[in-house]
């Protein structure tokens, strides 16, 4: 028997919902439901599916496809434009369901989320117990299905979750780990994208196995701590906590991109596309409270090679039109010439919270006053409701929830 | 070109101009110092000259001599060879392309470029030149040069204003965030017609040429650039375009509460704060606390560092008589402004803390006057 004063095994529970945008969107319109729906940025445009509801899943469409290669699959699919509004009042009526479990549920993206479920089985039962407890509720009150994985930590939960969809419940014990992982891609880890894993390969590393007994100094030459937590990876140990729902990972960077609607070879194009994303960006970054001081800007090219180059300044900035200043400067020296551009995207990064140098010259305090004035009216009104004369006639993308979203503080009090 | 001169004398001169050559150029001549020597009225002497395009440094020293003649050669090996020489007499020799330097019983040669390819020199007339005194042109310098903006986005900045106006000379520099001023009364410079702005790169040359000596140094004003001649030395520097902005008017005039410390203290336990402060914004926090009589304020100093976990605080005695405060600034700002302040105390004025405080040491040096001001940073909780 283990000492009960000793400390708890640790209890996690990753909660991914299936399908998501496509059964939110399936869920408000009965019209949909058993139709092969695709969830997209914009179904006049080129962009991509962003969710593909199960009955179109049948077809092989897949996340990420374009739109064409989806139809092509599934002629009858019905395709809906994406309403970020929707599945982030959905989200939030989730979290006031894991809450009601655990105060650690951390918010991993718009239909993900980690739950502690450590020291809660006396209130609510067996970790198994509580997961169906949890699908049941989501599926009364919302109507949706998840899939739920139980383990000893979140790389382990995430796996587990990942192991049976739609509607699955998936608890994996230690025990099991050595055996699974034996054999599991390195490519199937969360944390270990395609450009890692590619480079893993490229060591004669595929599995999780491969991993585990690669000598840890030599990953800890290669990515320096980055090395060890990769060890530990593959050894299925992970000791990463779960956030509480109020905490939020600090911002390290704000970013935006789009991917066209045609190939740009016009200048007058990207600009204009570069000068959006940088106003984008400006306004999140004033809606978060930071500025900063590293621009960087990525291109990708209608061959889908894709470049990126970042420039570092002496001040702090969070002026869209700053921050586009210096995007165009990047791209002079990182654009081609030759080529069309697909995809572009302009974030800052290096940022400081709030705590800003003030200016001397009230003709630098006037410019801060102004665009906190077009802020509040855009919060109101909505985006671009206001804005430079030049983005009048916006470039029209995807309307898509980055992965990077994460609920704010005033928006986690919906109830 | 032949000339001889022992290696210490060429040293010295060599490294003197050195800084001037850019480091990285499109234009490979600019790498390379141009030497040229002179026998005018029978007085032997070489002339090396640098320039990057902006600012030239035209050095002479006397030398023995042997045939006139001139070449640019690169500037960096050049410096090495004759630094690792032995302390004997160099002779440098040349023919179109080449240098030959002979020392003892080494011979080294390099290729160089001919004179014609190097940048024309700023024509010196020096009938023209006005004086000025070299030791109150380093206090200027000095006393503003910390100011002036790196941020290229608005040029003007970039140098530091230089003026006269009514019986005073002053020099003004500025980033927008932080402000140096300094007055010299009845020092006005005859010949000043235009409000001047310098780089600052020329400004750093010059007080390390004038170093300590006092000896005047003629200045003379081009259609768009600016020569300093000194004994030996010879400085020209483009002008930065202006208008400078309108820095009158952003010096407070109804500041009422008034700080006054003792600078050595305030700028050590400054400099203590600070290590424990925000890596990016060096934010320390001035938390003032008033006296019952003149004396008897507190002044605490705080900071905090999320990343290290770090916090600090520490409490100096001071006079303040205004309702109590917080103000948060850059530490580095502050400590660039109490290094150039003499005296014993100093004094801040202070409205509130989003608004420019005036600072100034107590008493003035005579026949000056000179503030700084420093914007706070934005405290939040």
């Amino acid at each position: 028997m283990k000492d009960s004063r000793g400390p708890l095994k640790r209890v996690i529970a990753h909660v991914d919902m299936n399908a998501f945008f496509a059964s939110v969107e399936q869920k408000h319109n009965p019209h949909l439901k058993g139709k092969p729906v695709l969830v997209c940025g914009n179904p006049d445009g080129r962009s991509v599916v962003a969710t593909a509801s199960y009955e179109a899943r049948a077809y092989g469409v897949k996340t990420g496809m374009s739109l064409w290669e989806a139809k092509r699959l599934c002629p009858n699919a019905v395709l809906v434009q994406c309403d970020p509004e929707k599945y982030v009042y959905t989200s939030m009526k989730l979290l006031s369901i894991y809450k009601i479990f655990t105060p650690k549920v951390e918010a991993f993206s718009v239909d993900e989320a980690f739950l502690d479920l450590t020291g809660t089985q006396r209130l609510f039962g067996s970790p198994e117990e509580i997961a169906r407890k949890i699908k049941k509720r989501i599926k009364k009150e919302l109507g949706l299905l998840c899939s739920i994985g139980i383990g000893s930590n979140k790389l382990l939960a995430k796996l587990a979750s990942d192991l049976k969809k739609p509607d699955g419940l998936v608890c994996l014990s230690d025990e099991e780990v050595p055996q699974i992982f034996e054999k599991l891609s390195v490519s199937s880890l969360c944390g270990i994208g395609p450009k890692l894993s590619s480079y893993l390969n490229k060591l004669g590393i595929h599995t999780c196995g491969d991993l585990k007994r690669y000598p840890k100094e030599v990953l800890e030459k290669k990515f320096g701590k980055v090395g060890l937590y990769l060890s530990n990876m593959g050894k299925g140990i992970g000791d990463d906590e779960v956030l509480f729902y109020y905490q939020s990972e600090p911002i390290k960077s704000v970013g935006h991109s789009q991917t066209l609607n045609e190939d740009a070879y016009s200048f007058d194009v990207i600009e204009k596309l570069i000068f959006q994303l940088s106003e984008q960006v400006g306004e999140r970054l004033r809606h978060y409270g930071y500025k900063g001081r590293t621009v960087c800007l990525t291109l990708r090219y209608s061959d889908f090679s894709t470049f990126s180059k970042q420039k570092t300044l002496k001040r702090f900035i969070w002026d869209g039109r700053d921050i586009y200043k210096e995007a165009m400067k990047i791209f002079g020296v990182l654009y081609n010439g030759f080529y069309g551009i697909r995809l572009a995207g302009v974030s800052v990064s290096n940022l400081v919270k709030e705590s800003f140098q003030l200016s001397l010259f009230e003709k630098e305090r006037k410019k801060e006053k102004l665009l906190k004035t077009i802020d509040r009216i855009n919060q109101r009104y909505g985006d671009f409701t206001i804005t430079w004369a030049r983005l009048l006639e916006k470039s029209k993308g995807g309307n898509v929830i980055p992965p990077s979203w994460r609920p704010t503080k005033n928006l986690v009090s919906v109830n | 070109m032949k000339f001889s001169v022992a290696k210490s004398e060429l040293l010295q001169a060599l490294q003197s101009v050195l800084s001037v050559v850019p480091t990285r150029t499109t234009l490979q001549v600019l790498s390379n110092i141009l030497l040229e020597t002179d026998n005018t009225k029978g007085v032997g002497k070489l002339r090396l000259a640098a320039t990057d395009l902006d600012t030239f440094v035209i050095k002479t020293l006397p030398v023995n001599v042997k045939k006139l003649g001139n070449i640019t050669i690169p500037a960096k090996v050049f410096a090495d060879i004759v630094r690792e020489a032995p302390e004997t007499e160099i002779e440098v020799s040349s023919t179109d392309t080449r240098v030959e330097i002979k020392f003892g019983k080494g011979v080294y040669k390099i290729s160089g470029l001919p004179k014609d390819d190097f940048p024309k020199l700023p024509q010196v007339n020096l009938a023209k030149q006005i004086k000025i005194n070299g030791a109150d042109l380093t206090n200027l310098i000095r006393k503003t040069i910390f100011g002036v903006s790196t941020d290229e986005t608005r040029p003007a900045l970039n140098g530091v204003l230089w003026r006269t106006k009514g019986d005073r000379m002053e020099m003004v520099a500025t980033d927008g965030h932080r402000l140096a001023k300094i007055s010299l009364i009845n020092k006005k410079l005859k010949g000043m017609h235009e409000d001047v702005i310098i780089p600052p790169k020329v400004l750093n040359l010059l007080t390390r040429f004038i170093g300590e000596e006092e000896y005047d140094v003629g200045i003379i004003f081009g259609e768009n650039n600016i020569i300093f001649s000194l004994e030996d030395v010879i400085l020209s520097s483009r002008l930065i375009e202006g208008p400078y902005p309108n820095f009158e008017q952003v010096i407070p005039k109804d500041n009422d509460k008034k700080l006054v410390a003792d600078i050595e203290s305030l700028t050590s336990t400054v400099r203590r704060v600070a290590i424990l402060s925000n890596t990016l914004t060096h934010q320390v926090k001035f938390g003032l606390k008033r006296g019952a009589g003149a004396s008897g304020g507190s002044l605490e100093l705080s900071s905090v560092n999320f990343d290290l976990g770090g916090e600090a605080k520490e409490t100096i005695p001071c006079e303040y008589t205004g309702e109590d405060m917080e103000i948060g600034y850059n530490a580095n700002y502050v400590l660039d402004v109490l290094k150039q302040m003499e005296g014993e105390k100093v004094t801040f004025e202070l409205s509130t803390s989003v608004s420019a405080g005036i600072i100034y040491s107590v008493p003035q040096k005579e026949g000056e006057e000179y503030l700084c001001l420093l914007m706070p940073l934005r405290l939040v909780e």
